[in-house]
């Protein structure tokens, strides 16, 4: 109870607050944190810029997916977002409001992860059991990575040289490089449900 | 549907879940598009698997992947679909999107891991409710399937409601020996008779499987099977008590029961008079997961006695029929 009031006195102190139809499914910053995305069940896109934060009625609203929006990341660009939605479409959407479709595939795109540093950028994306790993720009598949079941979640390692996905009975690391095939599976029995990779590397 | 359950029943809330099983061929697919351009004015949304024979109509159409999850207790009959649990929860962030929901079943699919989400996932439970196994068989080939496979015998043996399709392709003397080859494994389930899957609506869909009332109460006593069966055979048994049962007794009685036997018994359904209280009791279980509610009041005139059927393998009648009786106030 106390907790929730003073959630609700830091939103009108400090912040603003906007319904909409159906679920929110996600939320992110861009990756200069000058926007903020929200994704709905009706497969719209909400965008509130940092200028604009405490004025809802001027966050912009982008009907990007036929069915819900289910993932949401960063693009590989400083002020964009990629959504994926269960149409089987992999979006962008950049600083413009125009939407660019990236990919399709007959499964709910459920998850996204996005890479970029000095040297590489890449984009990786969760349908069914494959994860699809593509160039910074989207355009590319690089890779088609088979699981044994559902992907519940995927990650980059903090240098982008590895992927992982988890899933039912475990997960499995793979090499983003695009001429190693080998697959490290980290078996645990049972039902996994999402992932993160230690920031320092080996864990 | 019948006037059996109140509108009070804090079940209407939960978006009713009609599931639908039947080997290749059987006329799945032709049902399912039957039941979706009726007109009922409902939108539903299809959970349908990739090997599906045609094309479903439907706006709101989701690939599943017949991902079957162990339970943490390391038993063998524990298991639930992990895709279904995934799809349902996102499902029902668009909970206005459709009335209710339909899955489709590829047809070597074991219904009990399906049925076994709705009792064991309490996000499942707390917003939907499973209406009925819908199985469709095919009356042509039927008595081929049940000597070949082994998952023939189980989608009878979980059915609500049996749709006994193609019946215009065989002739009454057919047609009789399918129903007493699906009567032996099923003594409960209503069995419809319908051609290129025309059935009634009424027939499949908020039935309200779980609501037993009807479908108990329309059965006989002649379930005393007087057919010898094989040990390994799956079979049903009908038990009756007029004697009030005593619900600590009873809950303890099943419990154990389920416990042991949980393997063996793939369905257990009941409408039970516990002592002291005004309502039904509905008992319902999958394997060794049960589940019950009470449903309202006894209506007038109606028997006030403790009904309880089981379909499994090796049922001890005489065995189960002494635990149901302890069960009894005394
Ligand atoms: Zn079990
Ligand atoms: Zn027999």
């Amino acid at each position: 109870m106390s907790t929730s009031s003073t959630l609700r006195g830091l939103i009108e102190k400090r912040g603003a607050s906007r319904t909409v139809d159906g679920h929110i499914t996600a939320c992110t910053a861009s990756r200069d944190n000058m926007r903020f995305a929200f994704t709905t069940a009706e497969g719209d896109v909400i965008i509130a810029h940092r200028a604009d934060l405490r004025e809802p009625a001027s966050w912009a609203t982008y009907a990007v997916h036929d069915g819900a929006a289910l993932a949401l990341a960063p693009d590989t660009d400083p002020s964009g977002f990629l959504t994926g939605g269960d149409d089987g479409r992999l979006c962008r959407l950049d600083m413009h409001g125009e939407v660019e479709e990236l990919g399709k595939t007959r499964r709910w795109v459920e998850h996204i992860a996005t890479h970029v540093d000095a040297k590489t950028a890449y984009i990786a994306s969760a349908a069914g059991k494959q994860v699809e790993l593509r160039d910074g720009r989207g355009e590319a598949v690089l890779k088609t990575l088979e699981h044994p079941s559902s992907v519940t979640g995927i990650v980059f390692d903090a240098k982008g040289k590895r992927i992982a996905a988890s899933h039912y009975n475990g997960a499995s690391v793979w090499y983003t490089q695009p001429k190693s095939e080998s697959v490290r599976p980290l078996e645990w029995k049972g039902s996994h449900t999402g992932i993160a990779i230690h920031p320092a590397g080996e864990a | 549907m019948s006037d059996a359950s109140p509108t009070s029943d804090p079940a209407d809330t939960l978006v009713p879940v009609t599931v639908l099983t039947g080997f290749l061929g059987a006329g799945k697919t032709t049902l399912l598009n039957h039941i979706l351009t009726a007109e009922h004015g409902r939108k539903y949304a299809v959970v349908i698997n990739e090997f599906g024979e045609l094309g479903v109509d439907n706006d709101l159409v989701v690939d599943a992947d017949e991902e079957v999850f162990e339970m943490n207790n390391g038993c063998i009959c524990c298991t639930v679909r992990g895709d279904l649990i995934r799809i349902l929860g996102s499902l029902m962030k668009r909970r206005n999107k459709f009335d209710g929901i339909i899955i489709e079943t590829t047809g070597l699919a074991d219904p009990a891991p399906v049925a076994q989400t709705f009792f064991a996932d309490e996000d499942v439970r707390a917003k939907t409710r499973l209406d009925a196994v819908i199985t469709v068989v095919d009356a042509l080939n039927f008595l081929q399937t049940l000597k070949e496979s082994p998952e023939a015998h189980q989608q009878i043996a979980f059915a609500d409601v049996i749709i006994l399709n193609k019946t215009d392709l065989v002739d009454e003397a057919q047609l009789k020996a399918v129903e007493d080859a699906i009567r032996k494994l099923n003594a409960f389930a209503p069995i419809h008779k319908a051609q290129k899957g025309n059935v009634k609506l009424t027939d499949v869909m908020d039935v309200g499987g779980f609501d037993l009332q009807r479908t108990l109460s329309a059965v006989p006593d002649f379930l005393e099977n007087t057919h010898h069966h094989h040990e390994e055979d799956v079979n049903s048994i009908s038990l009756t008590l007029k004697t009030p049962l005593d619900a600590g007794r009873f809950q303890m009685w099943i419990s154990a029961l389920l416990q042991e036997k949980g393997t063996d018994i793939l369905r257990t359904k009941g409408i039970l008079n516990f002592e002291g209280q005004p309502d039904r009791f509905a008992f319902q279980a999958v394997h060794m997961m049960a589940d019950g509610n009470s449903i309202g009041p006894w209506k007038e005139g109606e028997v006030k006695e403790s009904r309880l059927v089981f379909i499994g393998r090796n049922l001890n009648r005489p065995q189960l029929r002494r635990g149901f009786e302890s069960c009894a106030v005394s």
